[in-house]
């Protein structure tokens, strides 16, 4: 099955969204920082959909988005972020790294279930 | 300099912060007060984090104690049993807490100050409370927060400007586009 990758520093976080994806079907993945992301991203082709935090410790999530795309040369791979940033200077910079959308905290699980079933293409 | 615009504003939007990150549901009644001095609670802790522009560094605290009313609102507010609330899994829900409440302060910042960036939570010992003032703040203010009557903690927000800061809150104007997946 397809996997999601959930990337983010606060276990509270990680684990609010792991469980309701999981509670619906979906199966999911954790990293708690950017650099974890990669690593976890490089093991596993199933991957299909990146959620991951902005503000990390050790690396940040745009960053991580850029090196998915420049370093691992991953360009199928899903990216939305999930944060308490709206910066549209931090939008833009997502947008040049190929980022799908942009989502601001707190996570409203029902409001993007269907967007995520399709990217992750159940 | 900090304007008693600026500074005002700062108030206003911390406050609006507060209560838009910390009820947990909407029969909670979050009250927010101006506070002289802070609680001296032996076990006391402190949640941190900095926003900062090229113009100003603001630092937030949030003192917390870690006893059972706490614990319990929290477990309560991430629909968490009690039980299952150790140390560890108290301070990272406390620590989203204040990154979800600075978040609001940033985003809200964001609207006069463009170029503006977040730092993660930081856990702090209470004394390091003490020394607040020796940061040379041109604003410090501290704040009492209480759910439904009871206290649950204090804030305090201390401001340290680079530059003339002026910018005035408009009290009936909120940014509060959340949870909704923007789609690029």
């Amino acid at each position: 099955m397809a996997q999601i990758l959930v990337v983010d520093d606060s276990s509270t976080v990680r684990n609010e969204v792991c469980d309701f994806l999981k509670k619906n079907g979906l199966d999911v993945v954790v990293a708690v920082d950017g650099s974890d992301g990669l690593v976890k991203l490089k093991a596993d082709n199933r991957i299909k959909l990146i959620v991951c935090d902005v503000n990390m410790p050790n690396m940040d999530g745009l960053t991580m988005a850029e090196k998915v795309r420049s370093e691992l040369n991953n360009h199928g791979v899903n990216i939305i972020m999930l944060t308490t940033e709206n910066s549209p200077l931090m939008k833009e910079r997502g947008k040049a790294a190929g980022i799908k959308g942009w989502i601001v905290k707190p996570f409203k699980g029902e409001a993007v279930l269907a967007t995520f079933k399709k990217l992750v293409g159940v | 300099m900090i304007t008693s615009h600026a500074r005002d504003g700062f108030n206003q939007l911390l406050i609006r912060s507060i209560k838009g990150s910390l009820v947990a549901s909407s029969e909670d009644a979050c009250d927010v007060a101006v506070s002289h001095e802070l609680s001296s609670a032996k076990n006391a802790r402190i949640v941190m984090l900095t926003i900062s522009s090229y113009l100003f560094r603001l630092m937030v605290l949030i003192h917390f104690t870690p006893d059972d009313a706490t614990k319990a609102y929290f477990a309560k507010a991430n629909q968490l049993d009690l039980s299952d609330m150790n140390e560890q899994s108290f301070h990272d829900t406390i620590s989203e807490y204040g990154n979800m409440c600075c978040g609001i302060l940033n985003r809200e910042l964001g609207v006069f100050f463009p170029h503006i960036g977040m730092s993660t939570p930081n856990i702090l010992d209470k004394h390091c409370a003490s020394y607040l003032r020796l940061l040379g703040g041109g604003h410090i203010q501290h704040f009492a927060v209480g759910i439904n009557g009871a206290p649950l903690f204090q804030v305090s927000l201390c401001v340290c400007d680079y530059a003339d800061l002026d910018f005035m809150v408009d009290a009936n104007e909120e940014n509060s586009h959340t949870g909704e997946l923007e789609l690029f």
